[in-house]
């Protein structure tokens, strides 16, 4: 828990859920199609290197499998963050046991069911005993009101099938709907679209979130997060979620941009406010992508710079941050934060990792040479 | 071929490759760094090499991206054979084979695929009309036209001179002659070049020819900075993926 304290002298307690965490295991061991296990990790990598501070960094090896131990220290003990949810990757036809497997991730929320969420993922090319799992899953898994709420849809999921490939697959599908039909009767409201390369058919551009427009205009009643806020297509996510009010910004991958990019940060939440306002952005730190330590910080000190808030006629104020950091995505997944606060105290966790309240002094990290935006 | 002849013919390669955009970044391939190598025989054969910023980049846009490349290049005179090589992609070996025998796309993919490119191509080259177009109506804006007044100009009615650009106006000629300035409005203005007719307005809403409504033409503009946002985010994100990935050491 941290409080966030303003040069005014203003103090706001903030409560921070990350909606995108993985523990992932890339190890070489779990290399099922060595050049592609390798490839994704190595473009994690990357994204890593390319927008951390430097010092945050880790050598190949620790990043490939760091473990939970790691993992709750990181995001619980240094990181700021009160509650992770887990977006499991399964990515089955590259690594032996999945990238982020669904039962790994079970275990580690059996153990710190207040800190960790759990979430599922299905894919409707698994049919009817992807359909049969799933509700095994919300019978063992459903442990909180909030526990096995979500589940990562990554469409871009390459699976063996009839000896050949298949390199994706879509939201609108009948199939697809299907298992949203699943997941309404088993009260999984949160559906997690993720899009990446690959689609089926490939001349089609895969990163359109037409299909999840479609899924989320027949499925009024549940709430659709676009994780990396639709990149490399802001636009059409701009377009799609000024329309349908279930749909979520999920600032997984974008949220990085605050540190060595601040003028593109501050663009991209222009926008954001702009065509969706403050009530349906949701943070992430994506660990082990990027450290909440430094993204939190970085996001609180973060200021739009004027002739943003000028040309688009909004602001990020703190209580606005307060919303993307924790509020808005406890609305969604039904986490009621006071009672967390209650659950949280002196639970396993915090005896472990020796939790202690700690305050952010906004506005003087800046000055110390923190990039603000330019 | 003398020593010359081969160092001329090489920055006309270069020269027709800073043509060739990344669709979905809008900015050359020269520029971004994807050309790795090149090198041209004596009797006239390229040789070229390319690299994206990830190993994931999507099939079809490499894919569109490296049949440009071979097209413009082969056009060239004094080029008898071009060979693309792309290193270090999902699916370089099928990609490089296919771009190399001058299959299409849907050739290349068969079922996976489901007909070629062209509505793709069209859905990125409009978004890429509209960011080109909103960055000159920023552009104009500080040299005194509205966004309305952009409206009435004509594609005659911009000519450039030398390292400047003169747009004619009732109010009189008005000389643009900052780098960054003369490049934004450039950058619009030969990719209306490409566009039908070629005589029309100046402003044109999409790959027809058809120009922007008056009335709607203040919203349509915020759509067109949404669509200037994403190629900058993309690309600004593509640079600092290649540089990182240049950089890595092999596990």
């Amino acid at each position: 828990m941290i409080t966030a304290e303003t040069p005014d002298g203003k103090k706001q307690d903030l409560f921070i859920v990350d909606y995108h965490f993985h523990i992932w295991n890339a190890a070489k061991e779990n290399w099922l199609r060595a050049d592609l296990a390798k490839g994704w990790i190595n473009c994690f990598y990357d994204y890593t290197k390319a927008l951390s501070p430097k010092e945050y960094v880790w050598d190949w090896d620790t990043y490939a499998y760091y473990g939970e131990e790691k993992a709750l220290k990181d995001v619980f003990g240094d990181g700021h963050v009160d509650m992770a949810i887990f977006e499991p990757q399964t990515l089955n036809y590259f690594y032996h046991k999945g990238f982020s497997n669904v039962d790994a991730i079970g275990g580690y929320v059996t153990k710190w069911p207040d800190r960790l969420v759990m979430g599922s993922r299905w894919d409707p090319r698994d049919g009817e005993a992807g359909k049969a799992l799933l509700e095994e899953q919300v019978k063992k898994f459903r442990i909180r009101p909030f526990q096995m709420r979500n589940v990562k849809l990554y469409t871009a999921e390459w699976k063996q099938e009839n000896g050949g490939i298949s390199r994706g697959w879509r939201l609108d599908s009948p199939e697809a709907f299907k298992f949203l039909e699943k997941n309404r009767e088993l009260g999984i409201n949160v559906q997690v679209a993720h899009k990446g390369p690959t689609v089926w058919p490939l001349d089609k551009d895969a990163f359109d979130i037409g299909d999840v427009d479609t899924a989320a205009t027949s499925f009024p009643d549940m709430k659709f997060v676009v994780t990396h806020i639709g990149l490399p297509r802001l636009d059409d996510f701009c377009w799609v979620a000024t329309q349908d009010k279930n749909i979520y910004a999920g600032m997984a991958v974008a949220m990085a941009f605050v540190h060595t990019r601040p003028r593109y940060f501050a663009e991209m939440m222009a926008n954001l406010l702009y065509w969706l306002g403050p009530d349906r952005i949701l943070f992430s730190a994506d660990y082990a992508l990027w450290h909440p330590k430094w993204v939190i910080e970085d996001f609180l000190n973060f200021e739009l710079p004027e002739d943003l808030k000028k040309e688009y006629g909004v602001d990020l104020t703190m209580e606005i941050k307060k919303k993307i950091l924790g509020e808005n995505a406890a609305k969604v997944w039904g986490i009621d934060i006071e009672q967390q606060k209650k659950a949280q105290k002196n639970d396993a966790l915090s005896k472990k990792l020796h939790l202690q309240p700690g305050t952010i002094r906004v506005g003087e990290a800046a000055k110390k040479g923190r990039p603000v935006a330019r | 071929m003398t020593q010359d002849a081969q160092v001329e013919l090489k920055q006309n390669v270069l020269r027709a490759l800073s043509t060739v955009t990344d669709p979905e970044l809008d900015e050359p391939i020269t520029d971004l760094g994807f050309v790795k190598d090149l090198s041209i025989s004596n009797d006239g054969r390229v040789s070229l090499d390319l690299v994206t910023s990830t190993f994931w980049c999507s099939p079809n846009f490499v894919y569109m991206m490296l049949e440009e490349a071979r097209d413009v290049v082969s056009k060239l005179g004094g080029i008898n054979e071009v060979r693309v090589h792309l290193d270090g992609h999902h699916d370089s070996d099928r990609i490089n084979e296919a771009i190399n025998a001058g299959k299409s796309f849907s050739d290349c993919y068969g079922a996976e695929a489901n007909g070629n490119l062209v509505e793709l191509n069209r859905m990125i080259r409009t978004r890429a009309l509209r960011s080109r177009l909103f960055s000159m109506a920023m552009t104009l804006s500080k040299h005194g036209f509205s966004p309305e007044q952009l409206l009435d100009l004509s594609q005659q009615d911009v000519t450039f001179d030398g390292d400047s650009i003169v747009i004619r106006s009732p109010g009189g000629a008005v000389s643009i002659s900052d780098f960054e300035d003369v490049r934004s409005v450039s950058r619009y203005v030969r990719f209306r070049e490409r566009i039908q007719p070629s005589d029309g307005p100046l402003v044109v809403w999409d790959l027809d020819g058809n120009p922007p409504k008056r009335d709607g033409f203040g919203s349509a503009l915020k759509e067109a900075r949404l669509a200037r946002a994403n190629f900058s985010l993309n690309a600004e994100m593509c640079r600092a993926l290649l540089e990182s990935r240049l950089n890595r050491e092999q596990p």
